[in-house]
């Protein structure tokens, strides 16, 4: 039967617009390849003249051996120079196939626009079956054709580019399909020889990623701590730190290649190592998208040619789940642990921006892969990245907790928040961490009031901010906004190391926190506490409205037993970390106070749009609504004053 | 990175140039927008799925190359390179200007 659904909004001028952007595309393509060629002596822009099968006819396993450009190793000739100029002649191939198939897709897509246009009409509200029935037929087509000019890519990660400077040990396609024999076999190379062998073989790369059944050095250092609290984790980033600092830097480098999921997310590792390691995962979680997102179309369509219960249920989870201000508002937990095909490609766009977008550092310097400290796409997803340097020049760190509805998705506000830190430092001497380690709420209405997203994320927080290394001198601010804020004071109940907080329209003070008194002096390891503390909120922002509900707060302030119970149920002991396992049931509503309340701590205005901005305009008062997310954003005086706080003294 | 033999050693800067030119086509303003867009505004076309699988498929291709040019400048850097690609700053300022009203919701 013919669907209309898709037909009935088809717009033929997107199809257009598509060719017309794979049509520059293929142009830039071609360029980049004659640059290539032109800077490094290669062929890339050599067509070995093979002419692309059609869809219907076989393609062959191994095209090189016929192609004009196959290479036959003279006697004599050294194994290493053979392989190596083998490979040379492999990236031709590979760069006319890329070619060959964007060509494929524009032509298709044409042809498709064309059928649109000749059948639906630019008022796309045809019915009729027939014209329905031959659209339907084009849409075929066109997926035919796009899918074998997909199989016409080098996606294999067997076929390297350029010649990547050392000669797989055996057989690459065998080593991909036993990680465990990969990891024996490259245990006595040097690391910076693996790193090339990698970069060359990305299928190799993608084979460590795998879950390993062997575990890196340092035995039980190398896995998490079982239990995440008050102080063994703290104590296990500095045991971590310590076995990396005594073990030869080759070695630790080699680790994090051969066990990149085991050390990507190590606190206490080499931050290098740590950047190395995710960039591995986030190819291979790139890699294993297209398979992801096909099975998401399966099972759609399992749903649509299911029962009517199976039908319903799917159209409630695709109206929730489109619907961002419902799923802001509300966030049931069946559509929370499922992760929606629109949430998976978001997902892949992250991916493609982490991997592929680069990262300035506010001194000029070159181009530079964004430095990815967590990633685990799992559940809600887990990603931090550090802006700017972290060495002996740095002078500032600055740590940002984002807030409610903070999911891969949103990922690229904390990150641009900071972006903006670092880029607002003229001396280039401010690195700032975005932090989305642990799972945020969702929506406002049933997760936001809950503590225990602060409760679980604070002790992660404390140790991410543990292994940063930064450098003796240089300051730490961990800017808390919104729920972050929350999270940010239940770390600092575990001894948050910090100089400087700052409570950005916060929704509180952190979990059962009633005054500066609940934060201890000490941390863990028994280092004193300094920290000053800063808070920022947008007149009118909505986020008051929930500091003045503080329900523990109030029974506090009731007479008798409510007084005596509610104090119980609200307030803390000095002893850092305990209340996440003492919680009581009542207090998973408490935030803490309103952190303007907290002794010592300096109020800061949020002032106005200093330029104009949308539709924002100069001088405009920043109160509201928008002021909740527009104190983060570098037009604003809210802006300019984190900036000063962040890079004073 | 094998150059022939009768080639000066390529330029490091120009190989960086390279591959962050590579990097810009794989995952920046490439095939994945001009594509990715189209599957995702056409639901419910059997064509939208191919073709968000083979703007993956080119992103992934076109990053390997990126990642070994970016190898290849690597190795052969022993000078600094001056390019300056701030691309966090700029564009990416852009796409959060137009999620502020009501991006982070209160809790």
């Amino acid at each position: 039967m013919t669907r209309v659904y898709p037909w009935v909004r088809a717009d033929p001028g997107l199809a257009h617009e598509a060719v017309g952007k794979l049509n520059r595309f293929a142009h830039a393509w071609r360029e980049l390849l004659s640059d290539v060629d032109a800077a490094l002596g290669t062929s890339l822009t050599d067509s070995p003249g093979s002419v692309a099968p059609g869809p219907d006819q076989p393609e062959s396993d191994e095209p090189e051996s016929d192609e004009p450009g196959s290479y036959i190793p003279e006697s004599g000739e050294a194994p290493r120079a053979a392989v190596a100029e083998s490979k040379r002649r492999v990236a031709p191939y590979s760069a006319s196939r890329v070619a060959e198939a964007i060509d494929a897709v524009r032509e298709a897509l044409a042809d498709l626009a064309a059928a649109i246009d000749e059948h639906a009409g630019p008022a796309t509200r045809t019915t009729d079956p027939a014209r329905l029935t031959t659209l339907a037929d084009a849409d075929g087509r066109c997926r035919d054709r796009v899918e074998h000019a997909a199989r016409l890519l080098p996606t294999s990660g067997l076929e390297p580019w350029l010649d990547p400077g050392v000669t797989a040990p055996g057989d690459p396609g065998s080593l991909a399909r036993d990680p465990e024999r990969l990891r024996v076999t490259l245990a006595a190379w040097a690391a910076a020889d693996i790193a090339a062998l990698l970069t060359g073989y990305p299928a190799l790369a993608d084979a460590l990623c795998e879950p390993a059944m062997t575990k890196p050095p340092w035995g039980e250092l190398a896995a998490p701590p079982a239990a995440v609290d008050e102080a063994s984790s703290l104590r296990h980033v500095v045991a971590v730190r310590a076995a990396m600092a005594a073990a030869d830097p080759d070695t630790v480098r080699r680790a994090g290649l051969l066990w990149p999921r085991a050390v990507a997310g190590l606190d206490g590792a080499p931050l290098s190592v740590r950047f190395e390691a995710n960039r591995l995962l986030l190819r291979q979680s790139l890699a294993t998208s297209v398979d992801a997102d096909r099975r998401h179309e399966e099972a759609e369509a399992r749903r649509r040619t299911g029962g009517r219960a199976a039908r319903l249920c799917h159209a409630v989870r695709r109206a929730w789940s489109s619907r961002d201000a419902l799923a802001a508002v509300w966030s049931p937990a069946w559509l929370s642990e499922s992760l929606s095909r629109e949430d998976a490609r978001v997902r892949v766009r992250l991916v493609q921006s982490l991997l592929h977008q680069g990262q300035g550092d506010g001194r000029g310097g070159p181009w530079r892969p964004r430095q990815v400290l967590v990633f685990d796409p799992r559940g809600r997803g887990r990603v931090a990245e550090l802006r700017g340097h972290l060495d002996r020049s740095t002078e500032h760190v600055a740590v940002i907790v984002p807030g409610t509805g903070t999911a891969m998705r949103g990922f690229h506000m904390p990150a641009q928040f900071a972006a903006d830190l670092v880029a607002a430092d003229p001396r280039g001497g401010t690195a700032a961490l975005a932090w989305m380690g642990t799972d945020f709420p969702q929506a406002f209405a049933n997760e936001s009031p809950l503590a225990r997203f602060a409760v679980a994320g604070a002790p992660r927080l404390r140790d991410v901010v543990e292994a940063l290394d930064v450098p003796a001198g240089a300051d730490i601010t961990v800017i808390g906004h919104s729920y972050g804020g929350a999270m940010t004071g239940a770390a600092e109940c575990l001894g948050l190391r910090a100089d400087k907080v700052i409570h950005l329209a916060s929704a509180g003070a952190g979990p059962g926190v009633r005054g500066v008194a609940d934060y201890p002096e000490f941390d863990p390891l028994g280092r004193p506490r300094w920290v000053r503390r800063w808070s920022l909120t947008a007149p009118g922002d909505p986020i008051t409205w929930a500091r003045r509900v503080d329900l523990p707060g109030r029974l506090g302030r009731l007479s008798g037993r409510l007084g005596s119970l509610s104090g119980r149920l609200g307030r803390r002991t000095r002893r850092p970390g305990r209340f996440a396992a003492r919680l009581p049931p009542a207090a998973t509503f408490d935030l803490g106070v309103d952190p303007t309340s907290l002794t010592g701590i300096t109020i800061l205005d949020a002032g106005i749009w200093e330029r104009d901005v949308g539709r924002y305009r100069a001088g405009t008062p920043l109160t509201g609504f928008v002021g909740h997310a527009g104190v983060t954003h570098p037009a604003t005086t809210a802006f300019r004053e984190l900036a000063e706080v962040v890079m004073g003294p | 990175m094998t150059i022939p033999a009768d080639r000066p050693p390529p330029d490091p800067r120009r190989l960086a140039d390279l591959a962050a030119r590579a990097h810009e086509l794989a995952g920046a303003e490439g095939i994945p927008e001009a594509v990715q867009a189209l599957a995702d505004r056409w639901p419910g076309a059997t064509s939208g799925t191919a073709l968000y699988g083979f703007g993956a498929a080119v992103s992934l291709a076109i990053g390997d190359l990126a990642a070994a040019l970016d190898a290849a400048a690597e190795r052969d850097a022993s000078v600094g390179a001056e390019r300056v690609a701030d691309e966090g700053a700029t564009a990416g300022r852009a796409a959060c200007d137009e999620d502020i009203p009501g991006q982070v919701p209160p809790p």
